[in-house]
């Protein structure tokens, strides 16, 4: 018995060693092919509340070997880099979220970053003091960013139709030049180039604190991106949060003049800016992605409604999966 | 470096070695390759947008088309190297770039104030520029005028660095992780070769040895290793040579029995027959010269008693020459012939306990057994300086036994480097031939004693070759020489 179970023990020594070389070789064969190191492509459009990004990449909170910013200057410029695929995360607004989902994009949004309370405007000159002066005349709207949603809602609001105006579409950085050369009577347009027409002697006859369902802001990554860069996206929303507390400190800050410089602003314009925003802390945050029913999901249901109801979307999206908490979870709790 | 010295390890390591030196060899010559073509890419790329984006910016600008402009300037930032594009009137006064913050500033204010004041000149030759920016070809910097307007005076440049940090290292990284799957193939190939050389050669390396050692303690004939291989034909060779040398051996030892045996009959038959005669003719002269003459009566006694002491050794030196006898009164008659002449000779008390194993034993056999004891008998009177022995041979478990206990000193082996005598090179050649063992024990007591047990295996017994056993009667015959002599 004894000899028997030494002869299985010198068997299977025996074999360890081609065993040991046959697993090393199925190892090599399956070794995984080396994917191409990719940065995380963030494109934060010009926008003040998305300055947090910007600022957290000059604080080298975001390394060059992981992160690519890309500046895009306008919002619907970043969705259609976001669909091509040109970029990974964006920031954009919850309507252009919905409207991807309409599309069949697979986004995910990781953070809600503000709400806005009058940083989004329908702005006019001193002659036109209401929705209703404006009938028969050129409004200028960027139809795939977020001011197509505020000029319906305020049309609905006024008890116009899109009929009783001239829409012209334009993208916001084109909207002073056109309100300068009078090819414009009313623009409907978002920070920071609201400041620079109210500065041009404009007035806002409509903003988005009037609007049912508000203007969020919110960070949304491409399907891949969750994936495939989890790390990343979870250092993404750290230094987020991390510079855009040293925002709402109070200026001057570390890096405020590359912000003025980037929006074109001075540094009070750029106070004002802040104030008609709502910076979402962790807690809300936690509010509007987590829980069985979260907060954002009821938000874009109401807003999917109005949107359906005024023609800006033409169905209701089935995909249930696109609020994805689990970056924030991680990198906050 | 123990492991060193097997030629199986050291083939292994040698091919291990040579395979990461090539692949280390094959990864700096992969990096140098894939790293000039990248760089190469990124030059043609540098070149390609600097001037697409000049030509394209000529045409925009010339429509008041800024914001298309701005929108081209943030594609640009799209590729993974570009780490700044600005593009500058004349005055350095930055109109449009990848990263906003440097809109409207000077060219100067910016990171690439230094690029537009090397590459100046550009403007005024209107010809475009790509350099890289220093030795270690980190940044690349194209540089591509156009016009803004219709006036030959609008003159502006797009002015983009690229980094080629993260294209070296991603390029390094790939050709580390290619190293990497090729260092695990190396490793699993040399874990096989290795095996091989195991299963192959060593294992069968190992076999020869042990056959080797075999043939070398005698144990049996050389055994041979199966196979049809190299290390087989050289086992099936040493096997034959062996085979040769034993019988070259039993040859020369059979000539050397057979002198002997004539040595001894000649010394029988004619000295002892002489000595006889001479001893008689000298009693003879007792007989003639007792009472007349005392002085030649005593002479001639004395003449008669050494002839007779004379006779009696010469017969034992014959006898031990040839020992005849063995046939006619068995063993046993020998034994105690044997036993006795160590008595006499060495002055040691022996005794004798033979049982009769002339059935177990054939003629040749019982001689070549007789001869074994003879060899230890008197090597241990001669060296252990015994006052006490005892020689038993016996049946054990069909085994014929054989011992000698003596409490003499112990036997030891020659020292290293010096050869072991004539008679024990005998006797090992004869236990071989009756596939016997010889074990030498020492029993610790009082008094200590040595015994040396010979042990014949029984399918060997009545099959022992008919081999004339060679004594090791030199032993005995010069023993029988000294004490003669010494008598003398």
């Amino acid at each position: 018995m004894l000899r028997q179970m030494n002869h299985s023990n010198a068997f299977l020594k025996r074999l360890l060693i081609p065993l040991c070389a046959t697993l090393l070789l199925v190892a090599v064969f399956f070794y995984p092919e080396k994917e191409q190191e990719r940065r995380l492509r963030v494109a934060p459009g010009m926008w003040p509340g998305a300055e947090a990004l910007l600022l957290a990449n000059e604080f080298k909170a975001l390394p060059s070997d992981q992160f690519q910013i890309i500046e895009i200057p306008w919002s619907s410029a970043v969705i259609r880099a976001l669909g091509s695929g040109a970029v990974d995360v964006a920031v954009t607004t919850l309507d252009n979220v919905l409207r991807m989902r309409e599309a069949g994009q697979k986004v995910r949004v990781i953070l809600v970053l503000d709400q806005s309370f009058g940083a989004d405007a329908i702005v006019a000159g001193r002659n036109f003091p209401d929705l209703q002066s404006l009938k028969g005349r050129k409004v200028g709207v960027d139809l795939r960013g977020v001011g197509a949603y505020l000029l319906m809602n305020a049309l609905e609001a006024a008890g116009m139709k899109s009929a009783d105006i001239i829409i012209v579409p334009l993208v916001q950085p084109e909207m002073e030049l056109a309100m300068e050369a009078g090819e414009l009577d009313a623009a409907v347009v978002s920070e920071p180039w609201l400041t620079s027409l109210k500065r041009a002697g404009m007035h806002s006859i409509y903003d988005s604190k009037q609007l049912e369902a508000p203007i969020l802001r919110v960070l949304v990554a491409t399907e891949r991106a969750c994936s495939s860069s989890r790390q990343y996206l979870k250092t993404l929303l750290k230094a987020h949060s991390n510079a855009a507390n040293e925002i709402r400190s109070a200026p001057p800050f570390k890096g405020l003049q590359s912000i003025l410089r980037r929006e074109g602003l001075s540094a009070e314009e750029f106070s004002s800016c802040l104030e008609r925003l709502h910076f979402l802390d962790v807690g809300e945050n936690a509010e509007m992605l987590e829980g069985d029913s979260p907060k954002l999901a009821r938000l874009a249901a109401e807003m999917e409604k109005q949107m359906i109801k005024t023609g800006l979307l033409k169905t209701r999206a089935e995909d249930s999966t696109w609020i994805d908490p689990a970056f924030f979870k991680e990198a906050f709790r | 470096m123990k492991v060193l010295k097997s030629i199986q390890n050291r083939i292994t390591l040698i091919v291990l070695l040579f395979g990461l030196l090539m692949i280390f060899f094959n990864n700096w010559r992969n990096q140098r390759w894939l790293l000039e073509r990248r760089l190469s890419r990124l030059e043609g790329e540098a070149a390609d947008t600097g001037s697409r984006l000049a030509g394209l910016l000529q045409h925009l600008s010339r429509r008041q088309q800024e914001r298309a402009a701005d929108l081209e300037m943030s594609y640009v930032s799209l590729s993974p190297d570009v780490e700044l594009g600005l593009v500058c009137d004349k005055q350095g006064v930055v109109n449009y770039s990848t990263q906003l913050q440097w809109r409207g500033m000077n060219v100067q204010s910016t990171p690439l104030g230094a690029a537009w004041k090397h590459f100046a000149h550009v403007l005024m030759t209107m010809e475009p520029v790509a350099a890289w920016d220093g030795e270690e070809k980190s940044k690349f910097v194209v540089m591509s005028p156009f016009f803004e307007s219709y006036d030959p005076s609008s003159k502006a440049v797009v002015i983009i660095r690229y980094d080629a940090t993260l294209a070296t290292t991603q390029v390094r990284e790939d050709a580390w992780h290619e190293t990497r799957r090729q260092a695990g193939v190396l490793l699993a190939l040399c874990l096989l070769l290795w095996f091989a050389l195991d299963e192959l050669v060593a294992n069968r390396v190992r076999k020869v040895v042990e056959i080797l050692r075999a043939a070398a303690s005698r144990e049996g004939p050389p055994k041979v290793l199966e196979g049809e291989d190299e290390l087989s034909i050289i086992s099936k060779e040493f096997a034959g040579a062996m085979e040769q040398l034993r019988v070259a051996e039993n040859l020369v030892l059979d000539g050397a029995e057979q002198e002997r045996r004539k040595i001894g009959r000649d010394l029988h038959d004619d000295l002892c027959q002489r000595l006889s005669a001479t001893k008689m003719k000298a009693e003879v002269m007792l007989g003639v010269v007792e009472g007349h003459d005392e002085k030649s009566a005593r002479l001639a006694r004395q003449v008669a008693e050494e002839l007779a002491e004379s006779t009696v050794i010469a017969r034992s030196m014959a006898w031990g020459l040839s020992p005849v006898g063995i046939e006619r009164h068995g063993l046993k008659d020998a034994m105690e012939k044997m036993v006795r002449f160590a008595e006499r000779s060495y002055q040691v008390k022996c005794s004798l306990d033979c049982a009769n194993v002339n059935d177990y034993l054939s003629g040749s056999a019982n001689e070549l057994l007789f001869r074994i004891a003879q060899e230890l008998v008197i090597n241990a009177c001669k060296h252990s300086s015994p006052s006490v022995m005892n020689v038993t041979i016996r049946m054990e478990g069909g085994e014929v036994l054989l011992s000698v206990i003596h409490d003499g000193k112990a036997f030891s082996e020659p020292p290293p480097g010096k050869e072991r005598g004539m008679g024990l090179h005998l006797m090992g050649q004869r236990l071989r031939t009756l596939s016997a063992t010889l074990e030498r024990t020492v029993e610790k007591g009082e008094k200590d004693f040595s015994i040396a047990t010979v042990r014949i295996p029984p399918n060997i017994q009545q099959t022992a070759p008919p081999f004339c056993s060679t004594p090791s009667d030199e032993n005995q015959s010069s023993t029988e020489n000294h004490s003669s002599s010494h008598r003398g």
